[in-house]
């Protein structure tokens, strides 16, 4: 019955790919395209939770009726993740209702079209049960993506962008399919219960092999140093909505095939795996919010924090890793709680700001943060629920993501206290330095952008957000607030969920303890909230802001996002390497200068030392290239075709 | 019972005895350098003039410029909650909560921040900017001395590493303490704005950093504010002494040890305050890009800490 | 005097004199003032130069029309020719930036405006372009007790990238009001200039007066004199170097620095009357007799004083966290402050070696042999340093002065000569002050004054630019300049 519902979801989502594409554009059909793929994954979340929470399955397959091994099943995992997807794809269609609305007609189709194929191909890796169908999944979700950033335009520097995402998505596509293909002399057949069979009777250094391959191509996929320089480049330009979908839900994908083939498939890891993967997420935690920091172009500033909460997760999961490594199967699977829990925190929240940003970009027609402020008068719903994700972000207590890093601390004290290697108890400084400047950087990007007084007029005279955008935004926030006053609502089917993936855990008592202490927190924190505004004096008296006896203050007298890392920079110079200029006019002049200008060039050390030289080889190799890559939308579902066309051709012979 | 009483007396000794610690250093510091001073008290005078006073608010400020003192005090009274003073246990007790106690001060930072953002003049960006500067490299060095502690209590609630310590025999004090306290002295004048990170006692706006972040608030919110502030030296002051010298908390709940406990605590407070006082008189302020300096030795100190306890263990 | 006609630096020729130009059309001494003066309907210029060997040297120029400006090759000049332009309406050819210095915009309400006032007296700005690049205004309102001035920086973070005066928030018309006074009575006025340096003042006017009416000072007067000039000296460094300490959060030094100086005051009081001298100097002589008792008291309380100021001092400057603020912060590069003249201990700080007190001796001053210790580095520190060396040299002085006071009157009557021009150059606290007074029937027809902050204030943005901007409090410490006094 279930696995019908499945069926009908998947089929649905097709149709509405289908209808969007051919369908006329009156009114009904805008208002009937958003409601039915938020219908369909209202249906979706109904499956995914009842799979997640109540651990039914679902086993189908049909690759006796058809030419290629297409077998889709559901476990807790799946259900979870799927969760994720419906969970986050009803607010953004919701979102897209009325930013698609500025779409030519033509655009508008494709947008909607796209946006159900691309939400389509996620749901088929999460429930896919062979290899085939996973990895027909994996392609699409990159050139279906790719198709959706094309909509907003196809600029030279677009095509670059997108261009590099491409080959970095195929090259982590090819390791992971590589990964799985050295299943084959050991599995009867590519699908996951076979191949979990057989991970048993794998020879050890086969197993390596698997492991350091899945980790390059999820890794890849999700972004890990050094391997993100694609990220911020393609979540920096695709539609909004379309960002939101990536960075929440697609990069986490990733994390669902790390999951599955590492602790799921593979299962008995040695230590050091756990080790490898720790250090390489530390390092990506904190260079990407030390890239986020310097940022001052909302989405890229997000996209660079998207890079460093994949590095949280990584931590969480090699100490898993190592924990199950070591016979500790509790902390084990206190870990991967922790993991899972930051992973649909920051499913939530980085939606919640990816949409946000959105917002901005309809309402004020610019992303730069310097051309921002005072936009939370002007926006108030949209403004709120930005705060919310920004403090949910910067692991504020009351708020979800604080939660997630309580027991990602946890697990590393846990790891301290056990493993008489300091190098464990220092990740903890290192993650604490990461929290903390996330903090700053969301301070920044929340004062700058919310905050004071108007830098431009784009950002003075501001068009109201759409009703749409502003529930879409308030339904994410009010999870955020959900899972952080009352975390025990996901932790406790979460810790279930690692307990389906760690053999015989019982629930870690962090879990617990920390569901009981958060409401008591939030409670006393709104108590006292409440007493000092009912005894504090009301009444007050607006001033124009202390000006120092000015006549008054301008919007370019206030702190830019700049000014605001300034310090933070300097601190940390050796990572960014900026260059600073000042040019006078007259250049011999320097009692009397016409003109200043002040430049500052920051390019990353990584950029000038590793990427240049890669970059400079995927162009030289795109101009090779060029006649395949048109940029036409249609181009690229010829190429999805061929891909498939070719991963068939590989499945049968295989 | 008792015990629940005993604990919600000392979050409020915490909370209302923390003006007063402001006095005395003040007073302290006026001595050293041979002025009379203010009475110890004129704290709590100027809260009560301020709570009455006709608040002036900026006209960019939204509502979270009124909103983030209220949330700052609020959040900063229940970090109080989590901190053994009389005995080695506390209002409210989580495996772990040293973390959540970190964050619950971060909450106010946080908030204060963004009102310093919302007054729309530069000196509150400037402000909140060294603000995050100062906060970014303190929570490292923070977290990394609250983990040293936790290794060897082998728990991470702040009321079960008192407890722990007090089993301890005073003169076995480990390098890690050593070098763990001298790390969480620098940490602690950094977060709550002392010379030489910050002085609490300047005119002068651009060297602020606290200060500058609050400049635009006047009235009942400069109250919560200043409140809070000084709850928070007393936080960490009592952190101090909880982490590092429990020796004298009551281990029973009777009326003698409690007070023996009252004594000894005051008398370790005392030696906190003018530690700090005679620092403060005798150091000037550091550079504004000396302070990252500053707090790299501290980051430095916290990671030895660290790295002893592995040492300590084998 | 190098002798280039006059039409190389004017466009008029006839009866002007000759200005100190080498083959650059650079002065060939020190700028010291530029100033006008009315009499009967003609404006004239005067160029004060300093001259090396020669003494000062005061060239007249009359205006007939526009006037090449000096500000191209001589910065220095720019303050004073935008105050004449303002003052008398000369026009100034190739001066970049001919904009009104004393008058703010929103004064001139009687002048048809093309836009608010704030865009108005936003357009003197210079706005640095650049990506995130903001401006802080500052004053003229400060959170402390400070004269008001505004400061306009432009940062990227705490770096300043550019550094903007507005002065002249305290610009009484002083000039003005000496006019049409009797000369032997204005000291007043002259006191008021600059409060803290208020004997300074007093002295150079009185100078200038007895220089009109070529009066002779008695010995005895000249020495008290001395003793309240270096006394004045003595106070302003003693301050300062407190304030210095203040400002880097040393609050000790600080507190021990302004109960000495208040001690000082207070003997002060008690030996002439007043704290600061005010009413002390008057034309012809001085008005307080100091006895050799009085003397002796007031050699104990200095000696007290600068023991226990130098043993504090001394030890706060060797503190290292004092030392790790003071050193490198605010340097004013040496060609920077020989461009913009500047004087005083600033200059000195940068290794230039001016002192009035040695260059043009007055009063007792004639009779001593003088050393002017300079530094190097010009930063703050070393602003520091010559204020601990100079009051050193001070209190030496006061100790002999007050050891062995000459007898004689403390005042003579001034010789009936009362139409005449004269000026007078004292070396205030704060560097060169001049006093350039011209009397018509014994009534002041034009007193200029130009104080040593006036000649200061330029170069300050130069020390400030490239610091960070916590630290613009404290550099401007250093320079202690006077806003009243630069303001008139």
């Amino acid at each position: 019955m279930i696995g019908l519902l499945l069926i009908l979801f998947l089929s649905s989502l097709l149709f509405l790919a289908v209808f969007a594409g051919l369908a006329g554009q009156g009114r009904w059909t805008r208002a009937f395209v958003p409601g039915f793929l938020i219908c369909s994954l209202l249906l979706g979340l109904g499956i995914a939770g009842s799979c997640f929470l109540n651990g039914r399955t679902i086993n189908l397959d049909y690759s006796g009726h058809l030419p290629f091994a297409l077998g889709l099943s559901m476990d807790r995992l799946s259900g979870f993740f799927l969760l994720l997807i419906c969970g986050l794809g009803i607010p953004v269609a919701l979102f897209s209702a009325s930013y698609a609305e500025h779409y030519t007609r033509a655009n508008w189709k494709w947008y909607w079209s796209l946006v159900a194929l691309f939400i389509l191909s996620m749901v088929l890796v999460v429930v896919a049960s062979t290899i085939f169908a996973f990895m027909v999944g994996w392609e699409l979700m990159t050139l279906l993506s790719a198709g959706l950033i094309l909509i907003e335009g196809d600029g030279e520097d677009r095509r670059r962008s997108l261009f590099l995402y491409l080959v970095m998505m195929h090259a982590g596509a090819a390791a992971v399919f590589a990964s799985f293909l050295l299943f084959v002399p050991y599995a009867p057949a590519l699908t996951l219960a076979a191949m979990r069979a057989a991970a048993g009777s794998l020879p050890a250094h086969l197993r390596v092999v698997i492991f350091l391959l899945s980790f390059a191509g999820f890794g890849m996929k999700a972004g890990l140093v050094p391997l993100h320089f694609w990220l911020p480049k393609a979540h920096g330009i695709a539609p909004s909505p379309v960002s939101a979908l990536m960075s929440a839900v697609m990069l986490k994908i990733a994390i669902y095939g790390f999951i599955r083939l590492t602790f799921d498939i593979l299962g008995t890891p040695q230590i050091w795996w756990g080790y490898l993967i720790v250090v390489v997420g530390i390092v990506t935690a904190v260079l990407g919010i030390l890239y986020a920091l310097a940022e001052h172009t909302l989405k890229r500033l997000l996209a660079y924090s998207s890079v460093e909460n994949i590095g949280l997760i990584f931590v969480a999961l090699g100490l898993a890793l190592i924990f199950e490594a070591r016979g500790l199967p509790i902390l084990a699977a206190l870990s991967l709680t922790a993991a899972l829990f930051h992973t649909l925190n920051h499913a939530l929240f980085k939606g919640l700001l990816f949409l946000g940003a959105g917002a901005v970009k309809h309402t004020t027609g610019t992303l730069d943060i310097e051309e921002l402020g005072g936009l939370l008068p002007r926006l108030p719903g949209i403004g709120i629920s930005f705060l919310i994700g920004c403090a949910a972000i910067a692991g504020l207590p009351l708020l979800n993501g604080f939660v997630s890093e309580w027991l990602i601390f946890k697990s590393l004290l846990h790891g301290s206290v056990l493993e008489p290697d300091p190098a464990v108890p220092l990740l903890i400084g290192a993650v604490a330095l990461t929290s903390a400047l996330a903090c700053a950087c969301f301070v920044k990007l929340y004062g700058i952008t919310f905050l004071g007084r108007p830098r431009s007029d784009a950002a003075k005279y501001v068009v109201a957000a759409p009703e749409n955008m502003n529930l879409a935004l308030v339904m994410i926030a009010a999870a955020c607030i959900l899972f952080g006053v009352h975390p025990g609502v996901a932790l406790h089917p979460l810790s279930v969920l690692a307990g389906t993936m760690i053999p015989n855990p019982t629930s870690p008592p962090e879990i617990a303890s920390i569901s009981r202490m958060m409401p008591l927190v939030a409670a006393a924190i709104a108590l006292l909230v409440i007493v000092v505004l009912l005894l504090r004096k009301p009444a007050s008296r607006s001033v124009n802001t202390w000006a120092c006896g000015l006549p008054g203050l301008t919007g370019r007298m206030q702190y830019t996002a700049t000014s605001f890392s300034k310090p933070l920079r300097s601190v940390f110079a050796a990572v960014y390497r900026p260059e600073r200029k000042m040019d006078l006019e007259p250049p011999d002049e320097p009692y009397f200068p016409v003109n200043i200008s002040y430049r500052s060039v920051r390019t990353t050390s990584f950029e000038k030392t590793l990427y240049r030289p890669i970059v400079d080889g995927v162009v030289a190799v795109a101009r090779q290239l060029r006649r395949l890559h048109t940029g036409n939308i249609q181009t690229y579902l010829l190429y999805i075709f061929l891909v498939i066309l070719s991963l068939l051709v590989v499945l049968r012979f295989a | 019972m008792m015990g629940f009483v005993i604990n919600i007396v000392q979050m409020l000794l915490l909370v209302l005895a923390a003006p007063l610690l402001r006095g005395i250093i003040s007073k302290l510091k006026a001595w050293i350098q041979k002025r009379q001073g203010a009475s110890v008290w004129r704290p709590y005078a100027n809260l009560w003039k301020l709570f009455h006073k006709e608040e002036l608010v900026p006209n960019t400020a939204t509502l979270i410029f009124r909103s983030a003192p209220v949330v700052a005090f609020a959040a900063t009274v229940v970090a109080a909650a989590f901190l053994p003073v009389l005995h080695p246990a506390a209002f409210l007790t989580l495996d772990g909560d040293i973390f959540l106690f970190v964050y619950l001060l971060a909450i106010g930072r946080f908030a204060m921040s963004l009102g310093a953002l919302d007054g729309g003049s530069s000196f509150g960006g400037m402000g909140s900017s060294r603000e995050a500067l100062v906060a970014a490299l303190a929570e490292a060095p923070l977290f990394l001395v609250l983990t040293a502690l936790a290794i060897l209590a082998r728990t991470g609630s702040l009321s079960e590493i008192a407890a722990w310590t007090i089993r301890q025999n005073f003169f076995d004090v480990s390098t890690v303490h050593l070098l763990a306290l001298a790390a969480l002295a620098i940490v602690a004048v950094a977060e709550t704005g002392r010379i030489p990170v910050d002085n609490p006692t300047t005119h002068l706006e651009l060297t602020m950093i606290h200060e500058a972040m609050v400049l635009e608030y006047s009235g009942p919110s400069l109250a919560l504010i200043e409140w809070s502030q000084a709850i928070k030296l007393n936080l960490l002051a009592t952190l101090m002494i909880g982490l590092f010298a429990p020796w004298g908390m009551s281990l029973t709940v009777t009326p003698l040890g409690l007070a023996a406990a009252l004594g000894t605590y005051a008398l370790k407070l005392a030696c906190l305050v003018i530690g700090l006082a005679v620092v403060e008189s005798s150091v000037a302020k550091l550079r504004m890009y000396a302070v990252p300096d500053f707090l790299r030795v501290a980051s430095a100190l916290a990671i030895l800490a660290v790295i002893f306890t592995a040492i300590t263990k084998r | 005097m190098k002798g280039n006609a006059a039409n190389q630096w004017g466009p008029e020729s006839g009866r002007n004199e000759a200005l100190p130009l080498d083959a650059d059309r650079r002065f060939t001494g020190r700028l010291v003032s530029i100033f006008g003066d009315n009499t009967g309907g003609t404006t004239i210029l005067h160029y004060l130069v300093d001259l090396p060997g020669a003494g000062y040297g005061d060239f007249e120029y009359v205006v007939a029309g526009p006037v090449r400006s000096m500000t191209p090759v001589a910065p220095a000049a720019s303050w004073h020719e935008r105050e004449v332009h303002e003052q008398y309406g000369v026009e100034f050819i190739g001066h970049p930036h001919l904009r009104p210095l004393m008058r703010h915009s929103r004064f001139d309400s009687g002048l048809p405006s093309n836009g608010s006032t704030q865009e108005m007296e936003e357009s003197q700005f210079l706005r640095v372009q650049g990506e995130g690049v903001c401006e802080i205004p500052v004053g003229p309102v400060h959170a402390g007790i400070i004269e008001p001035g505004h400061f306009r920086f432009s940062v990227v973070g705490d770096t300043v990238l550019h550094l903007q005066l507005r002065l002249f928030y305290t610009h009484k018309g002083t000039e003005k009001l000496f006019e049409g006074r009797v000369a032997t009575d204005a000291v007043p006025i002259a006191e008021s200039v600059s409060g803290d340096n208020c004997f300074a003042h007093a002295v150079a006017y009185c100078q200038a007066v007895e220089g009109v009416h070529q009066a002779i000072v008695p010995p005895k007067a000249n020495a008290i004199r001395l003793i309240g000039l270096e006394l004045e000296r003595l106070l302003a460094h003693i301050g300062d170097l407190g304030a210095l300490c203040g400002d880097v959060g040393f609050a000790v030094p600080a507190a021990y620095c302004a109960r000495i100086k208040e001690d000082l005051l207070q003997a002060s009081a008690k030996i002439v009357g007043t704290r600061y001298w005010r009413g002390v100097a008057v034309p012809g002589g001085v008005r307080h007799e100091i006895g050799s008792a009085d003397g002796r008291e007031l050699k104990e309380s200095i000696r007290i004083a600068v023991e226990d100021f130098v043993g504090i001092a001394e030890q706060a400057l060797r503190t290292p966290s004092l030392e790790d603020r003071f050193e490198g912060a605010g340097i004013l590069a040496p060609n920077r402050a020989a461009d913009l003249a500047v004087v005083g201990p600033v200059a000195r700080a940068c290794g230039i070696a001016l002192d009035v007190r040695r260059d043009h001796p007055y009063g007792a001053y004639k009779n001593l042999n003088f050393d002017v210790p300079t530094w190097h580095y010009g930063d703050v520190m070393a602003r520091a340093r010559i204020r601990m060396m100079e009051v050193h040299a001070s209190a030496r002085l006061l100790l002999d002065y007050l050891e062995a006071l000459p007898a004689g009157p403390i005042w003579l009557p001034l010789p009936a000569i009362s139409t005449g021009r004269a000026f007078a150059a004292v070396e205030a606290p704060r560097g060169e002050l001049v006093y350039w007074l011209r009397v018509e029937e014994g009534k002041i027809a034009r007193c200029h004054v130009r104080s040593p902050s006036f000649q200061n204030w330029p170069a300050l943005p130069f020390a400030v630019t490239g610091n960070i901007i916590a630290d613009f409090p404290l550099i401007n410490k250093s320079f202690n300049l006077s806003y009243s006094g630069c303001d008139r």
